[in-house]
């Protein structure tokens, strides 16, 4: 039984159903006028019955030639999540941070969580890209391109 | 217009100075990018996108294109000095090219493969210039039917390729059709899909996609798994870059050989440079005099897929440009480009917007041009980049992304699709899906519908209708076809 494939299957089947959840309201008409929700019911059912194939398929499977589908695990699950984590975190603080501080702030709170993703922590690494690659962007994208980005703000 | 007035205005676009500057940045970048190991033209040209937004569509073309070819010639630069492919197809180049740098002509191998790379570009701009608008003409009889049938051949293309299992590629295909609608349909106006998000009424923004699934989970990827480098970078001297006139001799035929394959593997929707590389170099093995040798470094060995993956890139076009249908993800994000700009591509970029498409051709030619003749001096500066830790780039990167991505529309909505398309993106690594096919779907998604809904309108609802016509009946075989194909090429493996 190849874990891997029944997660992926289930996962499949769920995304199929939500979908088919979601489009509730929406009319499908008939095959000659096709209402708003006839494509999407459509991609629905080829995803839950593509999802029923992965989950038999790896039923089928025995357990050694489970496929390799992802990359070599050299480190730990655990310390994989939580670089993933923190990559996550660094852009999405500063999607929350751009409007209300600013570019260079935001840039440099994003720069500065980022490496703690570093598999060896460095203070002087760390303080030296978080000064100088807002300051880079800020020219590049500022004056280089000239997108209005604020470069500081205050709107807490 | 007649063919030659259109060349000509294609050619002074080409050569006008804004073309010209883009086109250098873009090869640059290209190369840049190409070089570190763990971004792959994808990536590149994902990151490159919002650049883009601010060029004419020509321009924005030329310089993707330039980032494109630029970032083949960065990965087979790797893949020689480091025995690191940067990119899939320069995957082949190790074998023969890394013992040459261990033997001391890593500028050898570097000379040769720049000089097929531009002979397999070169050639195959004559065959797109010629085949291309003949194509073109061809495509202009097709109705919805065959439009429809035309993209579910590239759908079914998109799942088959690489090596994962079909059904997981299929799924990633349809979840990428299903992230095409969402948004606001066309014909009735209602949201779909949007899960009560306003900023999702214009639909999910490309370059946001691109840049989670493609940029942000290779990002996390290499963290995750650091690139143990093998060795020390090879020395390369001024001196050692020029090959002897045996070893030039040796690589005429292989590069014409590897140019005819990539145009042929090329124009295939579906097929990606990489397999072009892989197989002329099959080939080259088989029928060269040297091919027992392969392996030891010989240049016949790097002269053929070299040519092979730039002929292929080029001939990719094709589809891309005359049917609209792109032949991998590199392909897909150009078409995503284009219609960004307001071109669609398909039989009537060429009649309605000629200057673009000749444009481009010609950018081709500029570029490599480019290529060839700055390589030389600049490899110094791109190895002394491979030796920068990873540490410090990727950060670097990810400012890259996070402005990148809020540029779009200036909405932090956009960043933070960015990092839920990362998370897929990973986990889609992780759990065996492969992201590609996901791309194409997305991109295909809204043409699949409308061709769908029009050439069901006109059949008033028979599906009959898409085996009858013939044309249609033939995509339709070869979708089929590919897809017994590969499964049995699965099994044998």
């Amino acid at each position: 039984m190849d874990r891997k494939s029944i997660v992926s299957g289930a996962v499949v089947m769920a995304i199929g159903a939500i979908t088919l959840h979601q489009i509730g309201g929406l009319e499908l008409g008939d095959t000659a006028r096709m209402g708003p929700g006839f494509f999407p019911a459509m991609l629905s059912g080829v995803l839950i019955s593509l999802g029923v194939g992965i989950v038999a398929s790896s039923l089928r499977t025995s357990r050694n030639q489970s496929e390799s589908g992802g990359p070599e695990e050299v480190t730990s699950p655990r310390t994989a999540t939580t670089k993933l984590v923190i990559v996550l975190c660094a852009i999405a603080s500063f999607a929350f941070l751009i409007g209300r501080l600013g570019l260079i702030p935001s840039m440099a709170v994003s720069i500065g969580i980022s490496t703690l993703a570093s598999q060896n922590r460095d203070l002087k690494r760390t303080l030296i890209l978080v000064v100088t690659v807002p300051l880079v962007s800020l020219v590049i994208f500022r004056y280089g391109l000239g997108l209005s980005i604020p470069v500081f703000a205050w709107k807490p | 217009m007649d063919l030659l007035s259109q060349i000509a205005i294609g050619i002074s676009i080409a050569f006008s100075v804004e073309a010209l500057v883009y086109c250098t940045i873009g090869v640059l970048l290209g190369v840049l990018i190409g070089v570190l190991p763990g971004f792959g033209p994808v990536a590149a040209i994902s990151l490159l996108l919002p650049i883009t937004f601010y060029l004419s569509p020509a321009i924005a073309l030329i310089m993707l294109a330039g980032v494109y070819y630029g970032s083949n010639y960065g990965g087979s630069t790797a893949a020689i000095l480091l025995n690191l492919p940067g990119t899939a197809a320069s995957a082949v180049t190790c074998l023969d090219g890394y013992p040459l740098a261990r033997q001391g002509k890593a500028g050898v191998a570097l000379f040769i493969t720049t000089i097929a790379s531009f002979v397999g570009s070169f050639l195959c701009i004559f065959l797109v210039g010629s085949f291309a608008p003949f194509l073109a003409e061809f495509a202009l009889s097709f109705s919805a039917v065959e439009y429809t049938s035309i993209v579910v051949v590239g759908l079914v293309a998109a799942a088959t390729i690489g090596t994962g299992s079909i059904l997981k590629s299929l799924a990633a295909v349809t979840v990428g059709l299903l992230l095409g609608v969402v948004g606001t349909d066309i014909n009735s106006g209602l949201y779909r899909l949007t899960f009560g998000m306003r900023e999702l009424n214009e639909g999910v923004n490309l370059v946001a996609l691109a840049m989670g699934i493609f940029g942000v989970s290779e990002l996390i990827a290499n963290l995750v798994n650091p690139d143990l480098k093998s060795e020390r970078p090879a020395r390369v001297t001024l001196r050692s870059l020029l090959p002897s006139r045996d070893e030039l001799k040796r690589s005429l035929a292989p590069m014409l050989r590897g140019t005819g394959i990539g145009a042929g593997f090329g124009l295939l929707p579906g097929t990606g440079t990489a397999i072009s590389s892989f197989v002329a170099y099959g080939i080259e093995r088989r029928v060269s005099r040297n091919g027992r040798k392969f392996g030891t470094g010989q240049v016949e060995g790097v002269a053929a897929p070299e040519a092979a993956n730039n002929a292929a890139s080029l001939s990719a076009f094709i589809p891309t440009l005359t049917l609209g249908i792109p032949g991998d993800a590199v392909m897909a994000i150009m078409l995503g480009a284009l219609l960004i700009h307001g071109v669609v591509p398909g039989p009537f970029l060429i009649n309605d917007t000629p200057e673009i498409f000749w444009a481009l051709i010609v950018s081709f030619l500029i570029g490599n041009v480019i290529l060839v003749v700055l390589n030389p001096m600049l490899i110094g500066l791109w190895v002394r980049i491979l030796s920068v830790p990873f540490d410090w780039l990727f950060p670097i990167v990810l400012a890259l992304i996070c402005i990148g991505a809020y540029s779009v529309s200036m909405m932090p909505f956009h960043v933070m699709t960015v990092v839920f398309f990362g998370l897929v993106g990973y986990g889609m690594l992780v759990f065996g899906f492969q992201a590609a096919p996901l791309l194409l779907g997305f991109i295909l998604g809204p043409i699949l519908e409308e061709n769908l809904r029009r050439a069901l309108l006109l059949s008033r609802g028979d599906w009959y209708v898409f085996v009858d016509r013939p044309i249609s009946l033939s995509f339709l075989a070869l979708a089929l076809g590919l897809l017994l194909w590969s499964q049995l090429q699965r099994k044998a493996n």
